[in-house]
């Protein structure tokens, strides 16, 4: 009798488990993520007003790959965006390693109405197939075309828009050492170089700070150095010749890059082995004041200091731009940050429509200033208090063409491996000029 | 209940099954008792066979077609190439033959791993006292998840604040970079090494305890020390269970892929990636999706010659020996 009963309850309990997992949840409640991501999502939800208002109206749910926003940032805009268009429905939801989920949401027709797209994903061609043309938004008259250019679909036409820009290849420096070492702001290789010794003499963990263990964190040298060195904003079409198997030399900008990267780390202001210094145990020293400088972008410094001390970020942490050689020339780049794109595949268009226009135009200046970035929207204003210092040349920036990023996708250039494998002092500037040139071939060759 | 009851009497076939047959036939069930028996196995088998075929060999049949194909992975453009992704592997690429340069470093721990095992579980198989608690200890890091190990493999590898280093210079000795060229594969070896000795240890502790005890007291009688009973009483004994032990360490390194992926990235530069290392990166981050799937082939086909070699070198030795 005892055995049946205990029988029973396990069963029950069985069954209960069960059905928790698939019970349907009541609206006001925030519900999972509907993707099949192994990564763990969250969402937050808004419930329309009552008030009936003439106007768009529907249900539309945006993906984004900034999860630290899901509690904080998001609800805010929902409420804002609600005032507005009281009828339309939003659900925010945000996910982890965003861009290979996206691939598989793409081939998968498992498409959000509006979701964050990047420079290099999706391709051009995945933009025509997957994503709804924006040029007849009113976002397309406002933000600056040059940074529209980066999200076109092969046929010319804007699949993504821009709400914010940063500026990369500049050097974030800890204001505090440096005013205890008496340092000025370097113009040059050699006063960086000088600088750099000091601090590491000083006792701090790096001068100069390579995280190269994380290879991603060594893509400004490639975002910055070669535009920089050949002065050419066009450099990755120009001098990639889609018809030579050997279009890096050592003497060329890439060769020019990855000597820098070299020069630096022999110069000994370089923390110990970069190649096992990852990118949050970097975080963590910079944040202690262990760090001296670190060449990244403007999105950097929102993460630069403790969260609570991130509105006065100014008076922690500066930005210069990088010296690249002797030559007192300084170049500082602006380039686009993530985007927002239309699914093809979206139920209410007008409604995307509205919440891409709302966060291009109404929302800008909150969420560019939550980003620590800058507006492509040429009405809005974002000024920082670290901002006013830099003093160097704007350069743009023109988006490799389709055939160069075909090589580069078929060859696997990958240029972070090569400079972290520069850094750690495992190739030197001309092996990895062959392996460039070698991959380069390759990519080629799959054609 | 649906079917008559089951009894022995009524088993087999012939006489015995007409029987059933005619007793089936008067209780109201016009059913033989094989087809019953039939619908009952059908059905058990149902749902696991469909989830196999779902899962395990239609994914596999898929990948094959994938890779006569030029398929990036995301748009619908699927269109029929030959063998352009196997030339593409075996004449221009390098990259891909180089990785697996590293996973033969996988197979060496391997090795050294199921020697360590088998010592391990010689040792703990005699009468020794706590001997369940040291089995428990050895096999304990086979039960953590992997991705958790990797990560905290990843802390303990960290140059400036690894443990071991703070304890290598407390003793005034030079601290290790283990993840620098020369040795980051050792250490991403070492990691696996540190994982699986328990699991191959408790394999061979089971096929310890097959061996009959008869044997060892006639070879004691017989005068033969530890190594002579080790040599030429257990080791013949436990001969399959070898080789089943080297078939999934061998094809364990064939696939080493989580250790590389989270603690070193592949780094640094390219000098710890593994062969399926190569496929996710080709696959998921240069959306080559046919590449990859021909990757994925040949790795399938060299992880089955292996084995083929290894059986064949194993059991022709087997052969041998029974003459």
């Amino acid at each position: 009798m005892v055995k049946r009963i205990i029988a029973l309850v396990v069963c029950i309990m069985m069954v209960a488990a069960l059905a928790v997992g698939c019970g349907e949840k009541p609206v006001s409640q925030p519900s999972a993520s509907p993707s099949a991501t192994p990564a763990p999502s969250q969402s937050a939800e808004a419930s329309a007003t009552p008030e009936p208002a003439p106007g768009i109206s529907g249900e539309i749910t945006m993906l984004s790959n900034q999860v630290n926003w899901l509690e904080s940032f998001y609800p805010e805009m929902i409420k804002e965006f609600n005032a507005k268009y009281p009828n339309i429905k939003l659900t925010v939801d945000a996910i982890e390693g965003y861009e290979e989920t996206l691939k598989i949401k793409m081939s998968s027709d498992d498409l959000p109405d509006v979701l964050t797209s990047f420079v290099n994903t999706p391709s051009a061609e995945q933009r025509e197939a997957f994503l709804l043309p924006l040029d007849d938004t009113a976002s397309a008259g406002k933000i600056d075309p040059d940074f529209q250019a980066f999200f076109k679909g092969a046929d010319g036409k804007v699949y993504g828009m821009p709400y914010a820009k940063d500026i990369s290849g500049i050097v974030i420096y800890n204001k505090k050492i440096f005013k205890d070492l008496n340092l000025s702001i370097p113009k040059t290789l050699d006063e960086l170089i000088a600088a750099g010794k000091t601090i590491k003499d000083a006792g701090y963990v790096a001068g100069l700070a390579m995280c190269s263990k994380d290879q991603w964190t060594m893509c400004q040298f490639d975002e910055g150095g070669p535009r920089f060195f050949s002065g050419n904003p066009n450099v990755f079409n120009d001098v990639l010749d889609v018809n030579s198997d050997a279009p890096f030399t050592i003497d060329g900008p890439w060769g020019k890059t990855f000597t820098l990267i070299d020069t630096l780390v022999k110069s000994g202001i370089v923390n110990e082995s970069p190649n096992s210094y990852g990118w949050e145990p970097f975080k963590a020293d910079f944040k202690a004041n262990k760090i001296g400088m670190f060449l990244m972008a403007s999105w950097f410094i929102g993460q630069s200091v403790p969260d609570e001390l991130v509105n006065e970020a100014g008076d922690y942490v500066g930005i210069f731009a990088m010296p690249l050689d002797n030559s007192g020339k300084l170049y500082a780049k602006f380039s686009p940050m993530p985007a927002l794109s239309i699914a093809k595949s979206t139920k209410n268009p007008e409604a995307a429509k509205a919440l891409v226009d709302f966060m291009c135009l109404d929302y800008n200046e909150k969420l560019t200033k939550a980003q620590t970035g800058f507006s492509t929207n040429p009405d809005v204003n974002v000024v920082y208090d670290w901002s006013s210092e830099l003093d160097a040349e704007s350069m743009a920036e023109l988006p490799k063409s389709p055939e160069v990023t075909n090589i580069w996708n078929n060859g696997a250039v990958d240029f972070s491996a090569k400079a972290s494998a520069v850094a750690g002092g495992e190739m030197t500037p001309e092996e990895a000029i062959e392996a460039m040139n070698a991959s380069w071939a390759a990519g080629r060759a799959a054609k | 209940m649906p079917f008559p009851p089951l009894q022995g009497r009524y088993r087999g076939g012939g006489e015995r099954q007409e029987k059933a047959f005619e007793i089936s036939v008067e209780s109201g069930y016009p059913m033989k008792y094989r087809t019953q028996e039939r619908i009952i196995i059908i059905a058990f088998l149902a749902i696991p066979f469909a989830l196999m075929v779902m899962f395990l060999i239609y994914p596999t049949l898929r990948v094959v077609y994938m890779s006569f194909t030029n398929w990036d992975g995301v748009l619908p453009k699927m269109d029929y190439v030959g063998l352009k992704n196997y030339k593409y592997i075996f004449q221009v690429d390098k990259e891909a033959w180089v990785s697996l340069t590293n996973n033969a470093i996988y197979a060496i721990s391997g090795l050294v791993q199921n020697i360590v095992a088998l010592l391990l579980a010689v040792a703990l198989s005699s009468k020794i006292k706590g001997r369940n608690i040291f089995r428990a200890i050895i096999f304990l890091p086979f039960i953590l998840n992997s991705v958790a190990v990797s990560y905290m493999f990843d802390f303990m590898y960290n140059y400036e604040t690894s443990p071991i280093n703070v304890i290598l210079e407390a003793l005034k000795l030079q601290p290790v970079d283990f993840l620098n060229g020369k040795n980051v594969n050792i250490s991403l070896a070492a990691v696996c090494f540190w994982r699986y000795t328990g699991y191959s240890m408790i394999i061979y502790i089971a096929a310890l305890k097959s061996i009959s005890h008869e044997i060892y007291e006639s070879a004691q009688i017989d005068g033969a020390n530890a190594a002579q009973t080790l040599w030429y009483i257990t080791l013949p004994n436990i001969r399959t269970i070898i080789e089943l032990n080297l078939f999934l360490t061998l094809s364990g390194s064939l696939n080493a892929f989580v250790e590389p992926w989270i603690i070193t990235k592949g780094g640094p530069g390219t000098k710890s990636r593994t062969f399926l290392f190569t496929i996710v990166k080709n696959a998921f981050e240069f959306s080559r999706f046919s590449y990859a799937a021909a990757l994925a082939v040949v790795l399938i086909i060299m992880a089955l010659t292996l084995t083929w070699i290894q059986k064949r070198v194993i059991m022709k030795g087997e052969k041998q020996y029974e003459k």
